[in-house]
């Protein structure tokens, strides 16, 4: 019979969405076309493939000279003036073509967060760097991030690929709070590799059970010590950091470790000899005679 | 030896303030106002009474430098009687505590307040420690001595104070106490949401002065709330949940819990929010209806967690959630915050300062955390140390009912 934990429902779960990730893109490595899609409605549909952590996206099978990647239903609150760290990848090939546009923007619905690129194209074949921080215009929850080229000549198939790699954006802040935004520079170096987080607005009711499945795929051990003289207390590095003469005790919450117990286990060391570390979740304080306390513990995985 | 003490909140006062005093045999205007705190009790002060009428003819002040300390005053008659009237005027008086002199047996056993007015009482007294708290505070009271317990001897006073707001008892009245601080009742289980603490303590009325003042009903259960201190540190908050006194002994039990678990009692409206808005959102208008202010939700929320990818503060990491329209049932405080917990995976205790913290539940720790553990070194531990083998908290699958 399976071990099922029961977590208490309420009104609020079913709405509530997890974005613990920084980056807002999913899939912003491109290690698959998952939640990449193209042109739509379907009669304009783009072919998508990913290879070597590039998106690639070729005109379709109908002759509509339209190029379209879409990353949608990024579920997160924007609010109006955040600030928005955008870095991301972009080349598109030269081919058959005539008098192009290249938009790429993050929008919410229909309103423009931020358009990085507009109108009128013609770099072709290299890679260009996105890399800036951007006020929001908008109060918003939901968003897509968009590249769109188009030909002129429609008709004519243009032979022209959109390529696309290390997409994120950052709500700044919604991370550091207001005034607290780091700059650009700064960004560029906290966020040198932010394409390579995978996880956002996931449903609470995922989130919490992908937590409790991870925190206890083998069991958290308890323990207890019954029976504690009140004294000083040092941490690993040796400083002294409860006085007992001051009334320091060790706190609930306080993580600490046990270097050895009275019976000489080893049970406060891992098996690969590292050190356990518990986390004391009750303090009891008492006298009859001389004050004492007991703990209860938890092991922290 | 560790001083252990606990302090026990009596019934709040108004911002009294008694700038002078007069007496029917004398006046003694002082030049220095009684307000909490301004004085120290003068227990040992003895009435020295020698011969009847030789002494406190007309009301004597013995010292006057910590405020009104020591009277004497005209002496009893052959059965105790003996009228003293005290006028007290001042801002917002609403009690008086006058203390007697147990060494000498001294000390008044009835008098009659604001005689004359709509709020006329006759009080009675059997020890040396006796409070007044009046119907209504006033700028002026009257407090009338008719009787006392010792005849030919004067009437005294060696002390007098307002109410006090505390009463504090040390290693000579604790008995013996267990208290209880905790975020998780069965460390095994897996637990979120609000966690009161709980535990018992036994105090040695000395003085039978507590039991005076939960006889006079100035016991607020609401509001009695308990400091244990050791070695003058506050380590511990409570409140009585439950406070059996055994008279014969001077023995008051009192079984404690904190200030959490009267969030069962606060109701917490229900709510609809039309809008998307994160999960501290919805938690600060839960806790803002049901009077906290912005300030001490913040503070509620400071402590550093991990959440398994970084370690930010727990209202970091409620603005990472967000909830789109948002409807709420009525139910009480605790409901509605364990909801909160329940989706965030947090516990909610208060510290040993007495603050009300959310903390995680979950079986992690950040790196500063681990890089300052403390270490229980062999020396302290006088039991042994005993761990779960069994691991019954190996989850295979999580339902949500």
């Amino acid at each position: 019979m399976k071990n099922i934990l029961i977590i208490k429902d309420n009104e609020i779960f079913p709405k509530a969405i997890g974005q613990l990730a920084h980056n807002l893109i999913k899939n912003g490595n491109i290690i698959s076309t998952d939640y990449w899609t193209g042109a739509n409605p379907a009669p304009y549909a783009n072919i998508l493939s990913a290879s070597g952590n590039v998106l690639t996206s070729a005109i379709g099978t109908v002759p509509y000279n339209l190029i379209q990647i879409r990353n949608p239903n990024i579920k997160y609150l924007i609010n109006e003036g955040d600030k928005i760290y955008s870095t991301f990848k972009y080349r598109v090939t030269s081919g058959t073509n005539t008098s192009p546009t290249l938009d790429i923007g993050f929008y919410s619905v229909g309103l423009p967060v931020k358009k990085y690129v507009s109108g009128a194209f013609s770099n072709y074949d290299n890679w260009v760097t996105v890399s800036q921080i951007d006020e929001s215009g908008v109060t918003q929850h939901e968003f897509y991030f968009l590249i769109n080229y188009l030909d002129a000549d429609l008709g004519t198939p243009t032979t022209v690929t959109v390529q696309l790699k290390q997409c994120g954006i950052v709500n700044l802040t919604r991370i550091y709070g207001a005034g607290n935004e780091p700059d650009l520079a700064e960004c560029q170096s906290i966020y040198d590799d932010v394409w390579l987080e995978d996880r956002q607005d996931k449903d609470m009711y995922d989130k919490v059970k992908e937590f409790i499945l991870s925190d206890y795929a083998n069991g958290i051990m308890s323990a207890n010590q019954k029976e504690l003289a009140c004294l000083d207390v040092y941490d690993i590095n040796g400083n002294r950091v409860y006085d007992f003469s001051k009334g320091d005790i060790i706190k609930v919450g306080d993580v600490v470790r046990i270097d050895r117990d009275n019976d000489g286990n080893s049970i406060s060391y891992k098996q690969n000899g590292e050190p356990r570390y518990w986390r004391v979740v009750g303090r009891q304080v008492s006298k009859v005679g001389v004050p004492k306390i007991a703990l209860s513990l938890r092991e922290i995985i | 030896m560790a001083k252990i003490s606990v302090k026990l909140q009596l019934n709040e006062h108004g911002a009294d303030e008694i700038t002078s005093m007069t007496a029917d045999v004398g006046i003694n205007n002082v030049s220095k106002a009684v307000v909490w705190g301004s004085t120290s009790r003068n227990a040992g002060f003895n009435g020295i009474c020698i011969g009847k009428w030789q002494i406190g003819q007309a009301g004597y002040l013995i010292a006057q430098s910590t405020g009104y300390n020591g009277f004497l005053f005209s002496p009893t008659g052959s059965d105790g009687s003996g009228d003293l009237e005290i006028t007290f005027t001042g801002t917002n008086i609403d009690s008086i505590t006058f203390y007697g002199d147990p060494s000498s047996g001294q000390w008044a056993t009835e008098a009659i307040l604001d005689e004359g007015t709509l709020y006329e009482t006759t009080a009675f007294s059997d020890d040396y420690i006796w409070s007044i708290i009046f119907s209504e505070p006033a700028s002026s009271h009257t407090v009338k001595f008719t009787k006392w317990e010792r005849p030919d001897y004067n009437m005294l006073f060696t002390h007098m104070e307002i109410f006090p707001n505390t009463m504090d008892f040390d290693n000579k009245h604790i008995k013996e106490f267990t208290s209880l601080s905790q975020s998780n009742s069965d460390p095994k289980n897996v637990f979120y949401g609000v966690l009161p603490n709980r535990g018992d303590i036994s105090l040695i009325d000395r003085d039978g002065e507590l039991k005076d003042y939960a006889q006079a009903g100035y016991l607020n259960q609401e509001t009695f709330a308990i400091t244990i201190s050791i070695n003058d540190k506050e380590v511990q908050h409570h409140i009585a949940s439950d406070s059996p006194y055994y008279n014969n002994k001077n023995l008051l039990e009192l079984d404690l819990t904190n200030s959490l678990s009267q969030w069962d009692n606060i109701k917490c409206l229900g709510f609809s929010h039309d809008f998307v808005e994160t999960l501290y959102d919805t938690l600060n208008t839960m806790l803002s209806i049901s009077g906290f202010d912005e300030e001490e939700i913040d503070g509620m929320l400071d402590t550093v967690i991990n959440i398994g990818s970084e370690d930010v503060t727990v209202k970091q990491y409620l603005e990472r959630i967000i909830v789109e329209d948002v409807e709420t049932v009525e139910s009480s405080l605790r409901e509605a915050v364990d909801k909160i917990c329940n989706i965030a995976l947090l516990q909610v205790i208060e510290n040993d300062n007495g603050e009300i913290k959310f903390i995680s539940a979950r079986p992690l720790a950040t790196q500063d955390e681990l890089d300052t553990a403390k270490v229980i070194p062999l020396r302290m531990q006088k039991s042994d140390f005993e761990y779960e083998i069994l691991l019954s908290n190996e989850y295979e699958d999580v339902d949500f009912m």
